[in-house]
Order: structure tokens, then sequence, then C-alpha cells
């Protein structure tokens, strides 16, 4: 112990550049691949994503044109999550507003606060950031969600463990934990909330929202039903706190006490019909699915590729519905879509890319009539492809 | 610094148990799973794969320490399915769930895919996922929080 003492000491000059060798590159991360992006009302396109440790947002004119050098939202001392479906998320609101939400991990593991940052003027300036929910114990406030609704007002949702934390002060169980939101009327300067949604959410995957006509906002999430099904809920979130028609909305039966860290996306097409893809496994069939959601049945399920897909996302618009997945065969992943003309009737399946290093979550979005994926790769950055119908 | 002084300091570093100390989290990349098995060949081990982001996950840590106690002739190799960049918040949740216990392994990288796919190309990433290999690498895949009576009898059948 002393001869290790000694040697500590003699060492320590030497000890002391390595570490700074370690930690410099612990400091400085690669360029992280959980990304989102948007766009906004003149076709630019909004991708946030964490660079340096911090959440940066960076802006595209569209398909084959650069991206803008990255802008910091966070602070440099603010812990960042930002893999998977725990990445950063944007909103786009009327012309001028830009949303951001991340999960900042507080000291504890698996607790966490819900950040958000807003640009005014068309992503010229952002404020600081903000903690969008009241509660501020040191629990699990996760998963952020960010949309905006059709009447303008900005819904915040995330998973929340108050309830479960509750429940285990009295010794009592309690399955999974719970979807909470925030709800803001004045283009984020402040959030009423903190609204519950329902109790028994999966704690460990995104939260799909898409905006009603009637101002509310259609919320999509892998729930826990009894005794430990871990297939998917809806229900309408209002702007005053009400939640309303929580009902099943998938049924692929998949019992499990697991984290599967694969959330759901849910879009309508012009007839306002529901689309959502998914990820289960049942006994039967495991992957990612696509099907509507109807009255609380799901009609023309079918599951994605080959039967590796994973981490779908779906957009619509009129009768058009597309989706998009990742697809890896030992080798390499091969980014995939399928479009419909008839909203979900009829099917054509292609490849639109691949890459042999590793990637991100793809994400659809729309650009006027035309719908493009943005896909964050280690080989060739944000990229951006689009889908000819 | 003298060169006198760097062999002084290398050759106490390797006389040192006080350096020795194994690190905290070492890579387990896809190579990882074809290496384990060879260095297991003849014997029973199990493969445990956890997240930062799998509450299940943190409560069956105290339960891998024990079967370990217990059954100490069958490796246990707990491996984190974050890449090793996220080294702070592993480490923090083994503090936390697992102090004072060795030979943890994080993912070497964010090529999350072709790990996975090494271990098995049917794991679609969810956590808690244990293979079970018995003494001639025939496996059994768990996913999901463990039935405790099943693991333990598992252990007590290998070690027999």
């Amino acid at each position: 112990m002393r001869s290790g003492l000694v040697a500590a000491l003699l060492c320590a000059s030497i000890a002391t550049a390595q570490d700074h060798a370690a930690h410099g590159a612990a400091k400085t991360p690669r360029f992280a691949l959980g990304s989102s992006a948007a766009v906004d009302g003149s076709g630019t396109i909004w991708a946030v994503h964490l660079d340096g440790g911090r959440v940066v947002v960076r802006q595209s004119a569209g398909v084959g044109q650069l991206w803008s050098a990255p802008v910091p939202l966070s602070a440099p001392e603010e812990r960042i999550e930002a893999d998977g479906d725990a990445r950063p998320k944007i909103a786009v609101g009327g012309v001028n507003e830009l949303y951001v939400t991340w999960t900042h991990p507080l000291a504890k593991p698996y607790t966490g606060e819900i950040r958000f940052v807003r640009s005014v003027d068309g992503g010229r300036t952002f404020s600081a950031p903000m903690t969008v929910h009241r509660d501020r114990q040191e629990i699990t406030h996760r998963f952020d969600s960010v949309a905006v609704s059709q009447r303008g007002q900005v819904f915040v949702a995330w998973i929340d463990r108050r309830d479960a934390v509750l429940a285990k002060e009295r010794g009592a169980d309690y399955r999974g934990a719970a979807v909470y939101y925030a709800v803001s009327d004045d283009r984020g300067a402040s959030f009423r909330g903190d609204f519950k949604v329902g109790d028994h959410s999966c704690e460990c995957c995104r939260i799909a929202m898409r905006p009603r006509s009637d101002g509310g906002m259609d919320a999509l999430w892998r729930h826990v039903f009894e005794p430990n099904v871990r297939d998917h809920a809806l229900a309408v979130l209002e702007p005053d706190g009400a939640v309303t028609d929580l009902h099943r909305a998938t049924f692929d039966d998949w019992r499990i006490d697991a984290c599967p860290h694969h959330g759901p996306s849910l879009v309508a097409d012009g007839a306002g019909t529901l689309h959502s893809v998914w990820f289960a496994q049942s006994s039967d069939d495991a992957g990612a699915f696509y099907g509507r959601l109807i009255d609380g049945k799901v009609e023309g399920q079918r599951k994605l590729g080959g039967g590796a897909a994973e981490h779908p996302d779906i957009a619509a618009a009129g009768n058009s519905v597309v989706v998009v997945w990742k697809e890896f065969d030992g080798n390499v992943t091969r980014l995939r879509a399928m479009t419909s003309d008839d909203r979900g009737a009829h099917w054509s399946e292609r490849e639109l890319g691949s890459t042999t290093d590793a990637s991100g979550q793809p994400q659809l979005l729309q650009i006027g009539e035309r719908f493009v994926v943005f896909w964050n790769t280690r080989a060739d950055g944000l990229t951006l492809t689009g889908i000819s119908r | 610094m003298s060169v006198l002084r760097r062999l002084l300091c290398l050759s106490l570093l390797l006389l040192s148990p006080f350096v020795q100390a194994e690190p905290r989290l070492t890579p387990f990349d896809a190579g990882s799973p074809a290496a384990l098995r060879q260095a297991n060949a003849g014997h029973a081990f199990v493969l445990v794969f956890w997240s930062v982001h799998c509450a299940p996950c943190f409560a069956e840590m105290a339960q891998w320490r024990a079967y370990r106690k217990q059954f100490p002739g069958i490796p246990i190799v707990q491996v984190a399915t974050e890449s090793l960049d996220e080294s702070a918040a592993i480490v923090n949740v083994l503090d936390r769930y697992d102090a004072g216990t060795t030979g943890h392994r994080a993912f070497a990288d964010d090529y999350a895919e072709k790990i996975r796919y090494a271990v098995d190309p049917a794991w679609r990433g969810e956590t808690p996922k244990v293979y079970f290999y018995d003494r001639e690498h025939k496996r059994i895949a768990r996913s999901g929080a463990l039935d405790p009576d099943w693991a333990r009898r598992w252990f007590e059948q290998q070690s027999r």
C-alpha cells in the first residue's frame, strides 16, 4: 500500500496530464445522434441536437442545402440528455415562433427537469432556458414532447413519477409512471399546469402529440395496462387541462416489465383519420407496426419492413400517408419508406438511403406539398432526403 | 520529468496494488460476445444488459449482486447499453444501486444496433435483457424483469 502511495505521488504529474486528456474528451462528446427537426412557414428547416454538451439549433433552406453554424441554447454547465427518444425536441408556431424542449437530468438517477426555450423572432434570438413544470421534486420529469395547437397554444407533455413516489411512500404498488402536460397561452412566456393525463404510463418512451382542429391535442403514449401490458393509450388533452376520451389504442398484448425506449408517432390525414406507427413485441410477433386508430380499434395493422425495422415515424397530408423507419442487417442500416395515396389502403415500399455507421432516429417533415426525411448519421451528419410520391 | 523518474514511476505503478484497481467501466463492443464465450469455454455465464433509462433494471442490481455472491462459479457480466460517452450517467446509477462492485461494462460507442446485432439479431434494444449461457453455451434469452425463482433454479442447476 505504501508503495502505491509513493507511486501515486511520484506519478501525480503524469496522471494529471492523462486525466486532463481523458476529461477533455468526455466534456466535448462527439456530435450526438439524438436530434429533432421542424419546418417553419417559409419552408426553413430547424434542427436541434447536442453539440459539445450543449443543445444547439441550426437551420437549412431545404434538401441539398447547407446547415447553418450551431447556435447554443443551453448553458455550458447544464447537463443534457440527448439519446434515442430522450433527444431534444423542436416545434414551430405561427410564423415566427420556435419552441425547443429537452431533459436536464438531476443528480439522482432517472430524475430530471423539462427545460424550454423559445424564439419569437424567427430564430434570430432565443430566450434563456426555463423549467416547464411546477413540481420541482428531484424525481422523474423526463421524455419531453412539444407541439403547437391550432390556436397557437404550446403543449409540453412529459413522463412524471410524482404519483409513483407518493404511492411508494404509502407502501402501495404503482405500475410505471404518469403522463403530465402544461400549456402556454402566451407563446411560451409562461406555462399553466401541471395537468395529469393519466396514471400508469411506461417510463421510457417518447409521447406522440398531434394538434386537433378543435384546439386540443391528441396524445398517444406507451401505457402499462393491467397487469403489465405495455400497449398504447390515446387521449385528448384540452387546453384547460381537462383530459377526455382516454382509451386503449393498440392491442399487441406486450406483457413485460421492461424499458423499450421506443415510442410511437401519430398523425391525421385530410379526413381526420388517425394513423400511427409504434413498436411492440407480442408473443407471436415483434417489430414496428403501422395502423389506423379508429374508435378504440386498430384498422389495417401491418408490420413494417423485413422484421428488423425500428424507430418508425409517420406523416400525412390529404390522402397521402408516408412511413419511414430504419433497418439494420448486421452491416448496413437502411432508411426505408412506404407511401400510400389512398389513406393507407394500399402501400408501396422503397429504400431511401443507407449508412454503415451509427445513426439517429429518422423523422418525417412536410415542406409544402413534399415529404422529407430528416436523419442524423455519424457518416454524413444531418441529412435531408425528399420522398417522391 | 527525467527518464529515471519515469522508469521509477512505471515500475512502482506495476508493483502497486493501489493503482491496479479495475476501471469502473470497460467497453463492450461487437467482438465482446464471442470473446466472452471463448473466455468462458465449457462454463456457464450470464450476460445482463441494462440502461440508465430503465427503472426495472436498477431494482435488479441487488439481485445480481446476491447471485454473484451465492454462485461465485458463474460469471455475471453486466453491460450498460449507453455508450462510454455517457459514463457519468452510468456511474451515477452504479454508485447508487451497485456501489463497490467492479467489472461493469458499457457499449463502446453509440453504434448500438451493431453491438446488439452481435449479441442477438433478434434483440430490439429493450432492457433489462438477459442471456443465460449454460456450459455448452446454449442460451436462454429473457426480456423484462426477471422471475427470481426461475433465475435461482437456473443458477442452482448450472452449479451442480
